[in-house]
Parts: structure tokens; C-alpha cells; sequence
């Protein structure tokens, strides 16, 4: 009796320790590296590298601002996040891991959007709303899926996914407005 | 069973009992990082220029340290280091004017750091090199720039987050 009371205080507390570590990350992967960046102006600049599994976010508003998050080998099941109201902005995005989740969201004129991916089972996407935008994914291997929407005028998206001998992907492209151009290529 | 029961009971009630005579603000000064009390407090206050601040604290096993400078004026320099078995520290820099210098290092476990500062280009640099550290970074202003770095090889439970308004900064978090 007093050894089951012993087993059950011990599962209890280990199920505390699991419930606050594992606080963050994608599908399941838990327990994480938590960056967060947030720029109110203009011509300012955010980076963040991680390799951990980790959750990265930067918000910026303003004219010609740029975010670059750079998730390396290690960092499997993050999460990567870019909010850009304004124009003429920039966001880089790059993971190169599994199970990664890249998102982009941009609002106004002129900006641009780089997201690339290298491992499989990974997921990007982008949407744009103004005009005169950029949305450029790249995803190596197999198995991962990319879509962007973009709505407004004159706005450009390229899509690329695997290289020979692979298989498994998808993407999604949606275009509002005029002047749109989109490439995809698989 | 009922003797039991009872000492249970009375182990229970001695901090409800204690919290219940403590004064409004707590029995203990609130220092330490993460609800560790019982510390060392350091605070340095400038105003002017050209001034430079340092805080070192080396602690021993269980040890909670506080260190806070605050600076106000043009080109000071304030740095904290809390190393070699560090463990429950916590550090704040605020600085207030232009080209000011903020470094904190901190070299132990659960630690924080926050760093304010409002004006014109200043820099604040903060470096945790182990587990469970929190980091936080406020400017306000034109040209300030943030730097982050946290963790080592093995990981870490760390937290960074920087907060800008202004023209031309940046800010860097390096998570590894």
C-alpha cells in the first residue's frame, strides 16, 4: 500500500514537470527555445537563430524593415513566424530540419517574402495582402506542402519544391487581383 | 492513524499561519530570480555622463543575488556579471540618454535579465550560457540595437524577447 501511494506521488510530479516543460513547439514536439522580437518603426532589422526545437516570432511595422529567422539542423518540429505590416519589408525564413512550420504575413506595398526549407515533412506558408508583393518558397526533398495567398495588384509568387527523385509534395497558390504572375515548379 | 492525520494538519497550517502575520509586501525583501528570496542586493545609480557601472557576484550553491543599475545621461557603460555557480540571480539595467552600453552575463541557471533603455543609440548585450534563463530587452529610441545569446551545445529552457520602437534598430537572439 505505502509502495503504490509512493509510485503514484512520483507519476504525479513527473507528470507535472512533462505538463510545464512541454510548452511549446509543433506536432507534438515540446519543450523549447522561445524568441520573440517586435519592431514598432522603421528601417529596423530583427534576426533570430535557433537550433533547438524552438518557436520564433517577429512582428514589425513600419517601411523597410527586415526579419530573418534562421531555424538550423537541430531544430526539429519549430515553429517560425513573421508578421510585416508597411512596405517595402522583407522577411527571410529558413529551416532545415523536420516537421518544421514556417508562416508569413505581410501587409502594404513592395514587400517581399523568402521562405526555404530543407528536410522533409515540412509545411510554409505566406499570405500578402497589397500590392507590388514577392513570394518566393523553396522546398528541398519530399513530402512537404507550401501555399500562399496573395491579394492586391501586380504581386509575384514562385513556387519550388524537391529536387530529382522526389515525391510527396504539394502547394496551394492563390492570386486576387491583377497583374498577378505565379510560377510553380515541381 | 488519527495522530497522523493531525500532524499533517499542523505541518499544513505553519505557512498559512506565518503568511497570515506577515506584513503587506511579504516577511522577505523580493529579491532572486523565479521566487528564490533570501539574497544579495547590489543597485548602482548614475546620472550624468560618461559614468561606468559594474556589479560582480560570484555566488556559492543556492545562492540568490539581485543587481540593478540605473543610468541617466549621455555614453555610460553598466555591466553585470553574475558567474561561477550563479544560481538564482537576477539582473536589470536601465538606462536612459544616449550611446549607453548595457551588458549583463550571466553564467549559472534560472537567471533573468532585463535591460530598458530610451534614446539614441544605444546597445544592450545580454549572454546566459545555461539552463532555464529568461531574457527580456526594452528601447525606445533611434539606432539602439539588442543583442541576445542564450544556451549552450546541450540546450536549454531559455526565453528572449525584445521589444523596439523607433527608427533603425536591431535586435539578434541567438538560441543554441
Amino acid at each position: 500500500m505505502k509502495g503504490l501511494w509512493i509510485v503514484t506521488g512520483v507519476i504525479t510530479l513527473f507528470g507535472c514537470f512533462i505538463a510545464e516543460a512541454f510548452d511549446c513547439g509543433y506536432i507534438g514536439y515540446r519543450g523549447c527555445g522561445i524568441a520573440q522580437i517586435e519592431q514598432i518603426g522603421s528601417f529596423n532589422s530583427a534576426y533570430i537563430e535557433q537550433a533547438t526545437i524552438s518557436r520564433a516570432s517577429i512582428l514589425q511595422e513600419g517601411i523597410n524593415n527586415i526579419a530573418t529567422i534562421k531555424q538550423n539542423l537541430s531544430s526539429i518540429g519549430s515553429n517560425a513566424e513573421i508578421f510585416q505590416q508597411g512596405s517595402k519589408n522583407t522577411a527571410y525564413q529558413m529551416q532545415s530540419a523536420m516537421q518544421n512550420f514556417a508562416y508569413a504575413q505581410q501587409t502594404g506595398f513592395f514587400n517581399s517574402t523568402t521562405q526555404i526549407q530543407v528536410g522533409s515533412n515540412n509545411s510554409v506558408s505566406a499570405i500578402q495582402y497589397g500590392a507590388g508583393n514577392k513570394a518566393t518558397q523553396i522546398q528541398l526533398t519530399s513530402y512537404n506542402t507550401a501555399s500562399v495567398i496573395q491579394i492586391g495588384f501586380f504581386n509575384v509568387s514562385f513556387q519550388i519544391q524537391g529536387v530529382q527523385g522526389t515525391n510527396g509534395n504539394s502547394s496551394n497558390l492563390m492570386q486576387v487581383g491583377v497583374g498577378k504572375v505565379k510560377v510553380v515548379f515541381q | 492513524m488519527i495522530k497522523i492525520i493531525l500532524a499533517l494538519l499542523l505541518i499544513l497550517s505553519v505557512p498559512v499561519i506565518s503568511m497570515a502575520f506577515c506584513p503587506p509586501g511579504g516577511c522577505q525583501s523580493p529579491c532572486g530570480g523565479n521566487g528564490y528570496y533570501g539574497c544579495t542586493e547590489a543597485e548602482i545609480v548614475q546620472i550624468g555622463s560618461l559614468n561606468q557601472a559594474d556589479i560582480t557576484q560570484n555566488g556559492g550553491s543556492f545562492s540568490s543575488n539581485l543587481a540593478t543599475i540605473s543610468q541617466l545621461g549621455i555614453a555610460n557603460k553598466a555591466s553585470i556579471n553574475q558567474h561561477i555557480f550563479a544560481d538564482h540571480n537576477e539582473a536589470s539595467i536601465a538606462q536612459t540618454g544616449m550611446m549607453n552600453q548595457a551588458n549583463i552575463n550571466q553564467y549559472g541557471d534560472t537567471n533573468d535579465a532585463f535591460v530598458t533603455q530610451n534614446g539614441f543609440a544605444n546597445h544592450a548585450s545580454v549572454g546566459q550560457y545555461s539552463n532555464k534563463n529568461l531574457a527580456s530587452t526594452v528601447q525606445n529610441g533611434i539606432g539602439n540595437s539588442s543583442s541576445i545569446s542564450q544556451g549552450t551545445q546541450l540546450g536549454g529552457a531559455y526565453t528572449a524577447t525584445v521589444n523596439q520602437s523607433g527608427w533603425a534598430n536591431s535586435a539578434t537572439v541567438l538560441q543554441k
